[in-house]
């Protein structure tokens, strides 16, 4: 524990100093403007067809327009049980008197975070995680980081913490910046707005009897736990294969690919069970809390946090033994 | 040196305040969704509807019923509803908007409750100026099954009662709109050789006419005659429903006797 401190430290000024994490400060204040002009659009358009902006009108229409697709008997079975779910979820919002998409920033901001889970937050996070190891290798300064009189475990350990350290950084400026740049288009505010969680989907039905009334501030809360989770699981396994494979743009390809099968995969898996062993298909850990049909029938939260530590605990084994045995050579 | 001790310490001390918020948001996350704890809702005791009336500066128009009014076997339109809506821009200089609030297979019991309790559908019926309807159809026909008169007769007394609350519902929530009743046609004219079915369906449209005297608002638009010759050229590929130039019918008819 005593030369671990300066280890940390260490990696995370060089992540600093590698200007990594400007890259997602820029990304995220060109996309979020986009975003939020989208979901404008939205909303202007709601109003423009129909004439009103009584939240309960619009989710009323929207119901009624599920309810004849439901009927309608060219209609998907796994669609049908999708609309079914959001029908009884968005009738229970009409019965409390709970606005589901209220606009505001805090609003926007819950739903860009359930949206950027499976895809966007673990692009940010491979930015930095993809090179923290291979980048040493390309750069040449492996050599000079593993000749010191530190044992390599404790290298790759402060590599770990300060990818931690970040993860959580993004996650938070991810938020923050939604929050920020929505705000001033949408008001900023809503923390204390009422939302519902507790929602469980057995089958098409959707059970209600664990349904709370909570502030929207601790939803957001939760919301960010979990996503901040997700990406710390990205996170280890990109930190993996940066240790197998030496090549900044190849580890990078790697992950891209892995994680955009995973969204290509939670569109059409339905019918695959055993694919919700994968790890891509259990990203999506923030659904849970807002009552959507998983990808999957059957996957549930704890599995998916399960699934997703197992394959964190994997990679983190994988990577330490690789690293601490690998000869280095160039 | 000291810039990068600095940038250290704030580095440092934001992710330690942010990691453990996760943490914290991450434990209750799972408790919240694994380990439920019974619900807290209630039962809203009132319904909190504002008082709003329908406005002069706009058109606003509410569908409700079944896929008649839905616009079932029309493939471009919203049925004889998107008809009269573009009719009603056409010679009104005023924004028409759309509130489709029909459902497939709706029977008077269905539409009845819908229209009672559903908060969206109550603040729209108040926003209204048009409330466009048909129903019934359902109550006493089940597509794709034989017609036996007799048995469909039973259904229509308690259908009638129903129309009645919906049409004295519609008024006490929105004494200002119109309302329009769109009768039924006979889609069976082919196989109807004695006119049975014919006599039956005017049947019900006439009790619902007499329904209709009662309240001040509504009107009765029949559209029998529209469909009685030339039927299947008037029909969508059901042979229930009409085709586009069916509703297009019944459109400018309703635009007709609102003028």
């Amino acid at each position: 524990m005593t030369n671990i401190y300066p280890l940390v430290r260490n990696e995370v000024l060089k992540i600093w100093k590698k200007k990594r994490f400007f890259v997602i400060v820029l990304i995220l204040a060109v996309l979020i403007p986009i975003f939020t002009y989208a979901q404008l659009r939205v909303a202007l358009n709601v109003q423009k067809q129909m004439g009103t902006e009584d939240w309960r009108i619009v989710v009323q229409q929207q119901i009624q327009d599920y309810e004849n697709r439901v009927s309608s008997p060219r209609m998907q079975e796994e669609w049908k049980r999708w609309y079914i779910v959001e029908i009884q979820r968005l009738q229970l919002h009409l019965d409390q008197n709970i606005d589901p998409k209220s606009p505001n920033g805090v609003t926007f901001t819950n739903q860009f975070v359930a949206n950027s889970v499976g895809l966007f937050l673990p692009l940010l996070v491979l930015v930095i995680a993809a090179d923290l190891v291979a980048g040493e290798h390309s750069a040449g300064t492996i050599k000079l980081l593993l000749t010191r009189p530190i044992k390599r475990w404790k290298v790759l350990l402060s590599k770990y913490i300060a990818l931690t350290i970040y993860v959580s950084i993004t996650v938070l400026l991810l938020a923050a910046m939604s929050y920020l740049i929505s705000g001033l288009v949408f008001g900023f505010n809503g923390w204390m707005q009422p939302v519902l969680t507790g929602f469980q989907v057995i089958g098409s039905e959707l059970n209600i009897n664990n349904i709370n009334i909570i502030p929207q501030w601790q939803f957001l809360v939760m919301e960010l736990g979990l996503a901040w989770f997700s990406s710390l699981v990205v996170a280890c396994l990109a930190m993996m294969v940066s240790v197998l494979v030496r090549s900044i743009a190849a580890g990078m390809g790697i992950m891209l690919a892995t994680l955009i099968a995973g969204t290509i995969l939670t569109n059409m898996v339905s019918s695959w069970e055993s694919a919700k062993y994968f790890f891509m298909v259990n990203l999506q850990t923030v659904s849970y809390l807002s009552g959507a049909v998983p990808p999957i029938q059957g996957l549930t939260l704890s599995f998916s946090l399960l699934n997703l530590s197992v394959w964190a605990m994997i990679s983190i084994v994988i990577s330490f033994i690789v690293f601490t045995k690998r000869d280095i050579l160039n | 040196m000291r810039s990068s001790r600095l940038l250290w310490s704030v580095i440092l001390i934001v992710a330690l305040l942010t990691t453990s918020i996760f943490i914290y948001g991450f434990v209750n996350a799972i408790q919240t969704v694994v380990y439920p704890d019974g619900s807290n809702l209630t039962t809203p005791d009132e319904e909190r509807i504002e008082d709003i009336a329908p406005s002069d500066d706009d058109i606003v128009i509410l569908s409700l019923g079944d896929s008649l009014t839905e616009g079932t076997g029309d493939r471009s339109e919203n049925g004889y509803v998107g008809v009269v809506k573009n009719l009603l821009e056409k010679n009104e200089e005023k924004p028409v908007f759309l509130h489709t609030f029909a459902v497939d297979g709706y029977t008077t019991s269905q539409l009845l409750d819908f229209i009672s309790t559903q908060n969206g559908t109550r603040t729209s019926i108040k926003q209204a100026n048009l409330i466009l309807m048909t129903i019934g159809g359902n109550d006493m026909f089940s597509p794709g099954e034989e017609i036996i008169i007799e048995t469909s007769r039973e259904y229509m007394t308690n259908a009638l009662e129903n129309l009645d609350k919906i049409f004295a519902e519609l008024q006490s929530l929105n004494p200002e709109a119109d309302i329009i009743y769109v009768g039924l046609y006979n889609p069976f004219t082919e196989i109807d050789k004695d006119g049975e079915i014919s006599l039956f369906v005017q049947e019900w449209n006439n009790e619902v006419f007499k329904i209709t005297t009662k309240y001040k608002q509504a009107l009765f638009i029949p559209t029998f005659d529209l469909f009685y010759k030339n039927t299947k050229n008037y029909l969508s590929s059901d042979v229930y429903h009409p085709n586009e130039e069916g509703y297009k019918r019944i459109g400018e008819r309703i635009v007709k006797a609102l003028q």
